[in-house]
Order: C-alpha cells, then sequence, then structure tokens
C-alpha cells in the first residue's frame, strides 16, 4: 500500500477542476489525482533533475503505480472565494479582467491522505518518492502551500480505515455520499505521447501526455487531456458543512440591549426637540413593529378584531396596556454629538433587550416622519450590547457627568405630612433646590450600583445646557398625551460629580425614557 | 574571484545560516501583527464581494487581510524609493527594466509593474529590445523542452527580482509561449476569530444639506464597517527548492535568498500601512517555523549582504550590463488599433 499526506499549510487549497471555468469559483475536491501527479513531475523535473535518487526509470516505474485512481480520507473543509481584477492587456495596457478564486479552507494542520491499497514500492522507488513529496512546494495555484510526505505501511493502513472519498466502483451506500466526477490518470496511457507535440523533437520532458500544458490542450481543442479519465467518487455530503466546536462561553446568545442610529435630513431638529423627535422614535417603531408582525402572523390584511402586535420592549406596556414596573423598556435617546444644537443621533436602548422581532423591527426603521417637518432618515449604525458598542459621548466612562437636557422632578413637592419635605426646599423660590433634591432620590433608586455622588450642584447659575445653552423653558417637556404635565414640574441643569468613574448612560427625571434628563460626561462639549 | 573570498563572502559572518537552509525544501516564516491604533482594521475589499470572509470547518470566523498578489506588490515595493524613482542605493546594481517616455523621463519599470519583465510596457511597444534579447536568448529552447536553467539564467542577469515573484512568458514567438518561472517566494496575511465592527457617519454639506450627491454635494450618510480579530498574522513562503533547481551559480542563489528575506523583513518594518484605516505593526519578531532553529537576521544584516553579493554577482558577469536596460514606451500601431478590433474571446480558463 502507498499512502501520501499532503497538509496545505496555507490553510487553503486553491485549484479549478478540469472542464469548469475559472469565475465559476467551484473547488475541486478532492485534489484532483491528475492534478497531483502533474506536481509531482514538476516538483521531480524543476527541484531534483540532477538528483542521483530521482532516476527518470524509477520516478516513471513509481508514478506508473500511482496512475490508478487512489482513494482519499478528506479532512473537515469548507469554502470561500476572493474576487480580483487581474491586469491581462487584452485591450490595452490598464485592462483589467474580473478574475474569481475559489477555494477550500482545511485546518493547516490537518492532511488530505491518499491511498493506493494495491500496489508497493521498491526501496529506490521509495526514495525517489518521498524526495519527490518532501519538495513538493505547492498543489493547485501557488497560493496553496502544500507539505507532502509518504506514509509508512502501518500509517497508510491506518489511514485506510478512515477513507471517506472513494471511486464509486467500490458499491459504497450512496445515502451519505454525493458523486463528483474528478479527473485521474489513465494508466494505459498517460504517459504515452501519441499525441505530445514535437517540433521537431518533444517538447516536453519527459513525453507524457501527463505533462501536455493547458495552453497546448486549449490551442488544440482537447474537451480532456489525453491520458486521463474521468472517475466518479462518492464525497460525504457534509464535506463542506462547517461544524462550531463548543465554545467556552455560554451558547445561548444574549439579547441585544442597544441600536445607534445616524439622523440625517435637510434640516436637523434642535436640541429643544429631544421629547418631540424621541415619541417619533417611538412610534416608528411600535409601527415597523406591528406592520412585521401582522405580515408573520397573518401574512397580509389582518381580521378585523386581530389584536394589534405591540412590542412590550418599545411600548413599554404589556399586552392590557399597563404600564411595566422598572425601567427596563425602551429609552428613546436623541443627541446632539457634534456640538452644533441639532439633533443627529438617536439611541434605542432596553435592559431587557430587544426579541427577534424587535431587531427585525429596528433594522427597518429608516424615516422618522414628522408633523410639522420633512421626514428624518435614519441609518443604524450598531445593534448589540450596550457595553460592546462604542458611543463614548453617551457611555463614558467618566466622573463627572452634566445636564444634556433638562432633568424634570418625578414628583412635586411635599408641603404637608409625614413625608413633608424640608422648607428650604419648598416654595416657588426653590424649585431648583427641589429638582436638586429629586434628582439625588432619583440616582439612589435608579442606579443603586453606582457609588454615591460627592456633589449634585448646578450647572450653572441659570441651569442652561446644551450646545445652544437653553434654559429648561426652552426645551419641549410636555408630552404629546393628555396627562401629561411635564411642563409644569420643577427642572434643572445639574453636574454629578462621583468619586470614580461610572459608566452611562444616565438618564433620569420625568420622560426620561423620552430624552430628558440625560446626562453625559463632562469632557464631551459637544452635548 | 578565487574560492577564499568566495568562503568569506558566504561566512558566518553575515547572519544568514546558508547551510541549514541548503538542507530543507521550504522557509516558513510568520510575524504576529497588531492594529497600531486601537483594535479595528480595514481588510482588502474584493471587487463586489468587499471583505474577503470565510469560514473554517470548525466555525472559526476567518478573514483575508492582504492577499498573495498584494503582499507580493508590496514585497517588491520594498525595494523601490518612489521619491527617486530606483531602487533603494544599497540595492543599486541589481539588474532591472526602466521604461521611459518619449522625453526620457521614467513611466514604468519591471520592478513595479504587475507581470514584471512580462509587462506589456516593456515586450508590446514599439521598442522591441527587451522583446528582442529575450528571443535571441531563448532561441535554442523552441524546439525540445524548456531548459529552465536557462531561462532562471536569463531572467536573473537582465531582471532579478523576477526570478523571486515569477512571471510566465506566454507570447508564442517566445519558446512557443511556455516559458514560466514559480513564485519562490509568497506572503499573505490573514486574521482569526474576526467580529465586524460597524460605524459611520454623515458627510455634511452645510451650504446645501440636499444638493446633488452625484456631483459631491449634499449630506450622504455612510456606512463603514472595520473588523477586529483575535489575532492577525502575517505568513511568508521562501520555496528553496525551486531555487536550488534553477540550478544558478551559488552566490546567486545566495542574493535570492537574502533579498527574499530582505524584501520580507522591510515589508513587516515600513510597508504595514496597507491601507487608510489599515496601519499594522508588529507583535514580537519575525520567526522561522521551518526548518527549526533557523534563526532570522535582521533587516540591517540582510540589506549588508544583498549589497555585497549584488558586487559579487556583478563581479561574476552574472548581471546584464549595465545592470538596468532602458525601453521607450510607445504603443505599437497593431495595439493602437486595439480598440477597432474585436477582441478574442477566451475559451473556458481551465488548470490541470
Amino acid at each position: 500500500m502507498i499512502g501520501i499526506a499532503i497538509a496545505f499549510t496555507s490553510g487553503r487549497f486553491h485549484a479549478t477542476p478540469w472542464g469548469r471555468h475559472v469565475n465559476e469559483a467551484a473547488p475541486e475536491w478532492p485534489p484532483s489525482p491528475w492534478r497531483i501527479l502533474r506536481a509531482f513531475v514538476a516538483t521531480w523535473k524543476r527541484k531534483l533533475d540532477n538528483d542521483a535518487t530521482c532516476n527518470p526509470q524509477v520516478v516513471e516505474s513509481l508514478l506508473c503505480k500511482l496512475a490508478d485512481p487512489p482513494l482519499f480520507v478528506l479532512p473537515p473543509a469548507s469554502i470561500g472565494h476572493t474576487r480580483h481584477f487581474m491586469p491581462w492587456f487584452k485591450k490595452g495596457p490598464t485592462d483589467r479582467t474580473l478574475v474569481f478564486d475559489g477555494f477550500v479552507c482545511l485546518d493547516k494542520a490537518l492532511a488530505v491522505i491518499c491511498l493506493w491499497p494495491e500496489p508497493t514500492l521498491e526501496p529506490q522507488e521509495q526514495i525517489a518518492l518521498s524526495a519527490i513529496t518532501s519538495n513538493l512546494g505547492f498543489l493547485g495555484r501557488a497560493e496553496s502551500w502544500a507539505e507532502a510526505r509518504l506514509l509508512s505501511e502501518d500509517e497508510a493502513e491506518k489511514a485506510c480505515g478512515q477513507r471517506n472519498c472513494i471511486p464509486i466502483e467500490e458499491n459504497n451506500s450512496q445515502a451519505r455520499f454525493d458523486a463528483v466526477r474528478v479527473l485521474c490518470a489513465d494508466p494505459a496511457s498517460a504517459f504515452g505521447n501519441e499525441h505530445t507535440p514535437k517540433h521537431p523533437v518533444a517538447l516536453y520532458d519527459p513525453d507524457w501526455h501527463l505533462c501536455m500544458e493547458t495552453l497546448e490542450l486549449h490551442d488544440k481543442r482537447w474537451s480532456d487531456p489525453p491520458g486521463s479519465q474521468w472517475v466518479t467518487y462518492l464525497r460525504p455530503k457534509d464535506c463542506f458543512a462547517v461544524q462550531p466546536q463548543r465554545q467556552r462561553t455560554s451558547t445561548e446568545r444574549p439579547r441585544p440591549t442597544m441600536a445607534r442610529f445616524v439622523i440625517d435630513g435637510s434640516v436637523l431638529p434642535l436640541m429643544e426637540e429631544t421629547l418631540r423627535i424621541s415619541e417619533t422614535a417611538r412610534r416608528t417603531a411600535m409601527g415597523v413593529f406591528r406592520r412585521i408582525e401582522e405580515r408573520r402572523l397573518y401574512r397580509g390584511e389582518p381580521p378585523k378584531d386581530a389584536p394589534l402586535p405591540r412590542s412590550e420592549v418599545f411600548s413599554g406596556k404589556d399586552a392590557n396596556n399597563i404600564p411595566l414596573e422598572g425601567h427596563h423598556h425602551a429609552y428613546y435617546i436623541p443627541t446632539d454629538e457634534d456640538g452644533d444644537g441639532r439633533i443627529d443621533h438617536l439611541t434605542v436602548m432596553a435592559a431587557m433587550g430587544f426579541g427577534p422581532a424587535e431587531v427585525k423591527a429596528l433594522d427597518g426603521m429608516r424615516k422618522l416622519k414628522r408633523e410639522d417637518g420633512e421626514p428624518l432618515n435614519l441609518l443604524l449604525l450598531a445593534l448589540g450590547q450596550s457595553a460592546a458598542i462604542l458611543a463614548p459621548l453617551l457611555m463614558g466612562p467618566s466622573r463627572i457627568w452634566i445636564s444634556a437636557t433638562p432633568f424634570i422632578a418625578t414628583r412635586f413637592p411635599k408641603a404637608r405630612g409625614q413625608k413633608k419635605d424640608p422648607s428650604e426646599i419648598l416654595g416657588s423660590d426653590n424649585q431648583r433646590a427641589f429638582a436638586r433634591q429629586v434628582l439625588i432620590e432619583e440616582l439612589q433608586r435608579e442606579y443603586p450600583d453606582l457609588p454615591a455622588p460627592l456633589v449634585v450642584e448646578p450647572l450653572n447659575e441659570d441651569h442652561r445646557c446644551s450646545a445652544h445653552r437653553l434654559r429648561p423653558i426652552q426645551f419641549k417637556r410636555y408630552r404629546q398625551k393628555r396627562s401629561d404635565d411635564g411642563g409644569r414640574r420643577p427642572a434643572g441643569a445639574f453636574r454629578i460629580v462621583f468619586p470614580e468613574k461610572v459608566r452611562g448612560p444616565l438618564c433620569l427625571g420625568h420622560s426620561a425614557h423620552f430624552g430628558l434628563g440625560l446626562f453625559v460626561p463632562e469632557e464631551n462639549q459637544g452635548l | 574571484m578565487t574560492e577564499n573570498e568566495r568562503r568569506m563572502l558566504m561566512s558566518n559572518g553575515t547572519g544568514i545560516d546558508y547551510a541549514k537552509l541548503n538542507k530543507t525544501p521550504r522557509l516558513l516564516m510568520e510575524a504576529e501583527l497588531m492594529p497600531l491604533q486601537g483594535d479595528r482594521f480595514q481588510p482588502t475589499g474584493f471587487a463586489d464581494l468587499g471583505a474577503a470572509r470565510y469560514t473554517l470547518p470548525d466555525g472559526t470566523e476567518m478573514l483575508l487581510v492582504e492577499s498573495a498578489q498584494s503582499v507580493a506588490n508590496r514585497m517588491e515595493l520594498a525595494c523601490w524609493d518612489e521619491a527617486n524613482e530606483n531602487l533603494i542605493t544599497a540595492l543599486d546594481g541589481l539588474p532591472y527594466i526602466r521604461v521611459h517616455k518619449k522625453d526620457g523621463t521614467h513611466l514604468t519599470n519591471s520592478v513595479l509593474e504587475a507581470h514584471r519583465i512580462n509587462s506589456p510596457y516593456i515586450l508590446e511597444g514599439v521598442d522591441r529590445r527587451v522583446f528582442d534579447l529575450l528571443k535571441a536568448s531563448v532561441a535554442g529552447l523552441e524546439a525540445g523542452p524548456v531548459n529552465i536553467s536557462q531561462l532562471a539564467s536569463l531572467v536573473f542577469k537582465n531582471d532579478t527580482n523576477t526570478v523571486l515573484h515569477g512571471v510566465f512568458l506566454a507570447k508564442p514567438d517566445l519558446a512557443g509561449g511556455r516559458l514560466r518561472m514559480s513564485r519562490v517566494v509568497t506572503g499573505f496575511i490573514e486574521a482569526r476569530d474576526v467580529r465586524v465592527a460597524e460605524s459611520g457617519g454623515v458627510k455634511n454639506d452645510r451650504v446645501n444639506p440636499s444638493g446633488d450627491t452625484k456631483s459631491g454635494f449634499g449630506n450622504v450618510p455612510f456606512h463603514r464597517t472595520e473588523f477586529t480579530a483575535g489575532n492577525i498574522t502575517a505568513f511568508f513562503n521562501i520555496d528553496l527548492a525551486l531555487l536550488r533547481g534553477y540550478g544558478l551559480p551559488e552566490i546567486a542563489t545566495n542574493l535570492l535568498i537574502a533579498l527574499s528575506l530582505f524584501k520580507v523583513r522591510r515589508f513587516l518594518s515600513t510597508g504595514l500601512r496597507l491601507r487608510t484605516a489599515c496601519d499594522f505593526g508588529c507583535k514580537g519578531d519575525l520567526k522561522a517555523t521551518k526548518p527549526d532553529g533557523f534563526v532570522m537576521p535582521g533587516e540591517k544584516t540582510l540589506l549588508e549582504e544583498c549589497t555585497t553579493l549584488i558586487g559579487a554577482c556583478k563581479s561574476a558577469g552574472l548581471f546584464a550590463d549595465p545592470a538596468v536596460t532602458v525601453v521607450e514606451w510607445e504603443p505599437s500601431a497593431k495595439k493602437r488599433k486595439g480598440k477597432e478590433t474585436e477582441e478574442e474571446i477566451d475559451d473556458e480558463k481551465t488548470s490541470g
């Protein structure tokens, strides 16, 4: 038995099967025995022609023994391809043609094993074949770096038990196999020379059909090289199946919790419009979600009395229209990230994560339609876990956080009762102080894991914030729902100093889910 | 050159262990790379395809950062002084072919041309001196098998760089189009365990955001896809058996080895800014993975060795004289009419 192992040290085998156009990017798998024999001849003549161990009679004799179609042990593989423009000067020096380069990917350490069960090698043939295989540089295109070696008898016997690609004549069950035509040598004619060119002497050394140049074959219109034969092999159906190995981390993929969009339009909205843009974003998300779900559930017009599909994550309400507890549902956060006072980004985030339908909806959000202006265009930049998304303008980390939009108190002052507020923060003159107190309470309640702040102070004398230094009253603070009283609540702009760097985003207070009460790292003057 | 002089030339003082390389069919090297800043990088973009991603059988996501063709171009560039439009000074005397315009200014050359000595600017113009030189030199190869040693000597003499990067002279007038030399030195860069890093922004037009984007006006949101990777590795391969098979004199073979190693070193030290958003540095040193124990000489040592061996090859008459062959580019009449004639439609390109 003869066994040869060929490892592809670049991890890829690039070769086009005979009879296929290179731009089909069809992979040759297994490597054709015709190609392997030709590679051995080329290695012998180019690298070992003067080597005493590679006597022409010895080499011819061993190649004849390898002319029968071998069995293969094929390692796990997958396929890929690249495309590039190759210079070829058909129409001029700058002419290029698009060329596909298909390849088979495999582990660099795992070899393709070729086995010939019947023949045995004489000692001289063994030495010669060993020299040839160890000098094989590549197989196929020059990118397919190869290292080949002759197996020992024991190794070949052991490998034979693992054969998984064999000529069809072996009558194996075809249930798990695909039939594939592979170009092999015809032992009766591969080493003949009836059709090799002679001008007037033989052009090839050795003068074999096996050595005929591809250009010569094309020129003479050969459909198949003389000296070759097609053999149908059975190849495992899943030979290119990707079988991921078990990962160390959890196999269940965590739900994405943040989506980032860039906003574009002929006139971008001012930061004062934060609340409006957020509400529009929420309506849009819910609308896209509903349409996607209706298509999925009803495959067309939903029945008249069918419940409207609604996302709890986007709406913040359950199936009975009751607001969800906690703040794990979506925040819609418009931001000005280039410091011009206009909204240019939108972040949608939800601690409870976005399910598959929400992800589709976020991906499908293209425009924010406005009643009072042209639609704004949305471009999804990132969707994933918030910790994995790069957004330092929003997320920090930082010790000092300042208001990008006004913080609005979540309650009104208590002038009476057991939970009465201290007098110094009661009254119309102390509304900013009251807002500050509520901010401290909200920090403790909503972000219990953060260290207690060292300082919570007004951002400046007039509580102005954002690039245009707007006062809280300049922001739209009433939501577009009947009962909303956000505009009447105490509000202010503040600076929070923590003892150590903390990660954001920090969204606090009334309408925090709609971009108000947003705090950003102080270093980011753009906000 | 006396035998003593030759022995001194190849002594251990060169830093290249030629003796070790003589016993091995190939030299495999690799260098681990990393983005110089941050973790993201932009790989080669292939036509229609964009990034060349593929998946290994075990599910590992891979990315071809730089193809073999591109690395070959960059290794050729490693020897070139762009400012002076010439080889770097230390490689002065290495044969190559320059192409000049009619006014005598430099147009291109065999070092930078994609197909090297087979460039149409060298072989297809009115100035046929290189073509005629090749034809005369390979006159004996038209009948009978190609004498690869003869071809290697000819190419080494006139365009040494081509011996390393290969050539396919598919011209029927040149030994029936059978003259070809495979690559001796190859390299590529791949990234393992890759993940996508998406970003983007808007190109703003503060004057007219709704301007005609086709003419460059208006706001244009854009999307950028970059990658991060578990590791990024540059791999190199020198086919030493092929070099030895050319049967060139020992100093010529050693020059080709030294030049190959220098190209690899130089590419890694100066050529890793592959594109704007892809600037790598080496993490650790270049190391030889085969043969075991081969010590990689440094760039300075290799360049000095190349300078020495260029001098030795010149003294031994192995180079063309003068070393630089100049041809003038003027399209031939047949090619000037190229647009009017029907181009041939190739039969299926198959490899066998």
